[in-house]
């Protein structure tokens, strides 16, 4: 398998430690990931390559409630366009706007109803975010699980330090689209 | 199990198909929903709906839906409730039918003596079932009506200049699909739902049960969160157009004209802003022609709530808000020539 330059797209990184542990975990396998990460420059993690995106200011969108975590969202899409990964892989359905269809998604927790539509965009995020998504990803059982209660969705069980697994769905999801 | 099943409508030329994932014996409520490009909320009203406290042998559902085959797929086959053998749907070309031709499709597949009417963009709490039923066994005959409420869950959504939701208390004089239960003999004598109702079918069918001496029953503790959904003007605008069709409805029954202001305008503040329209139009002819909008401003100064703050986002969200109930007067007024009688 030849080496995949693999955006990892976090809006917060390195708040979840998973993205981290994909990131390396990937660069030990040979691989090129870039955490594509909104915000100004934080401690640097000299594992990992981050490519820090502006945001817009987001206030109004939290006041009014209209959505959490989409003002990085254009600026990231331009980020990976101009990247030239091979791969783009989102760590929230916001993150996931900034992809291209037929990327990865996970979701790194269980969903809960009561937040699945507490936001004027949550639900046309989420939906948006699924039906373009390649495959989804869950860390865990009880993640995928939740996927399937509330979203009807099946989800690949994959923990975040499985670089080899990860690897095999991106090469499935090259071959599947055109380049 | 799944296996197919004739209903009376299979003549229809756009029914596609149907299925059953069966319980043997009649239960004793089924559960009626149409459904509509809300994939997702469907699905959240049938978990909903398999935390209900009724004993799972007593009651069914039955879903009516335009989807395509695979989000069918998606929200029926591996849902609980379809492995239980308790969930039937069909679907049907989204082009052949309003709401009420869904739930007539709906009671008349539905297998119990009683038969609950729910939308897909609501969440029962988990007693509701019981609470209908446990009504409808006190008052049997009778229509059962519970308490909708707009979903806590998604109370921060009002935060929308435009929102749509509902609110009944009961018993609502308008007997509102989300939330009620007829028996069916009731529907069978009836005929269902007059599918010439494109809206309002609903209240159209209360209405002929009361004169047939079926009274409307309230069950408050039959609790129903009905979604709460931020719209953007030219969206609100559309989807509110089916609502000329109102006006077929009110000539049907004319006694509605009560809860109309005037007995003309189905809501208050088509009055008033057609009255603000028509001072702001004649303001320079006359300066007190401006007083004509008083009402309406007062009205929507406030409905945000009290604080300098909420009258500051009042007053933004004001034209929006005009141009939206304008928006309404004139469908109205569309409805109103379609179906030759005066309702605004």
């Amino acid at each position: 398998v030849s080496a995949l330059r693999v955006a990892l797209v976090h809006h917060a990184y390195p708040s979840e430690p998973d993205v981290g542990v994909l990131a390396r975990a990937l660069a030990a396998a040979g691989h090129e990931p870039s955490v594509v990460a909104a915000g100004l420059a934080r401690p640097a993690d000299h594992h990992v390559r981050v490519v820090r995106v502006p945001h817009l200011p987001d206030a109004v969108l939290r006041v009014r409630k209209i959505g959490e975590n989409l003002s990085h969202v254009p600026a990231a899409a331009v980020a990976l366009r101009a990247g030239g990964f091979d791969v783009a892989h989102a760590f929230s359905p916001a993150d996931a706007l900034a992809t291209a269809r037929g990327s990865v998604l996970t979701f790194l927790h269980a969903i809960r109803r009561e937040r699945l539509s507490d936001r004027r965009l949550r639900l046309a995020v989420l939906e948006r975010a699924v039906e373009r998504a390649g495959a989804l990803v869950a860390p865990s059982p009880e993640v995928a699980d939740s996927l399937s209660h509330w979203l009807g969705v099946d989800a690949r069980i994959l923990a975040a330090g499985d670089a080899e697994g990860h690897v095999a769905l991106y090469q499935e999801l090259l071959s599947a689209t055109p380049r | 199990v799944v296996r197919r099943v004739h209903v009376a409508d299979r003549q229809d030329p756009h029914w596609r198909e149907d299925k059953l994932t069966g319980v043997e014996d009649a239960p004793v409520v089924s559960v009626v929903i149409p459904s509509h490009a809300r994939p997702l909320r469907l699905r959240w009203l049938l978990n909903a709906l398999h935390e209900q406290t009724l004993p799972a042998d007593t009651w069914d559902v039955v879903v009516v839906h335009h989807y395509e085959p695979d989000v069918a797929a998606r929200i029926f086959d591996r849902h609980p409730l379809a492995t239980e053998g308790r969930l039937r749907h069909c679907s049907s070309n989204p082009g052949a039918g309003c709401p009420a031709r869904l739930r007539n499709l709906g009671w008349r597949m539905a297998r119990g003596g009683l038969v609950a009417f729910i939308d897909d963009d609501c969440r029962p709490e988990p007693g509701w079932l019981e609470e209908l039923v446990s009504g409808a066994e006190q008052r049997p005959g009778q229509i059962i009506q519970g308490r909708t409420r707009p979903d806590p869950y998604e109370v921060a959504i009002f935060a929308a200049p435009h929102v749509r939701t509902l609110e009944v208390e009961p018993p609502g004089g308008f007997a509102q699909t989300c939330n009620i239960l007829y028996p069916r003999a009731v529907l069978e004598r009836l005929g269902g739902f007059d599918e010439r109702a494109v809206t309002g079918e609903d209240i159209d069918l209360a209405l002929r049960a009361r004169s047939e001496g079926i009274a409307l029953i309230a069950a408050p503790e039959a609790v129903v969160n009905h979604a709460i959904e931020a719209q953007v003007l030219w969206r609100a605008i559309r989807s509110n157009w089916k609502w000329r069709h109102l006006a077929y409805v009110v000539k049907r029954h004319p006694e509605m004209r009560r809860y109309c202001r005037l007995r003309l305008f189905w809501e208050p503040e088509h009055l008033e802003v057609l009255l603000a329209f028509a001072g702001l139009l004649g303001v320079r002819r006359s300066p007190a022609l401006a007083l004509l909008a008083i009402p309406y401003l007062r009205r929507e100064a406030r409905h945000r709530g009290s604080r300098p703050a909420d009258r500051l986002v009042a007053v933004a969200e004001l034209p929006g808000r005009a141009v939206f109930e304008l928006a309404e007067v004139m469908t109205m007024a569309a409805g109103s020539i379609e179906h030759r009688t005066l309702v605004l």
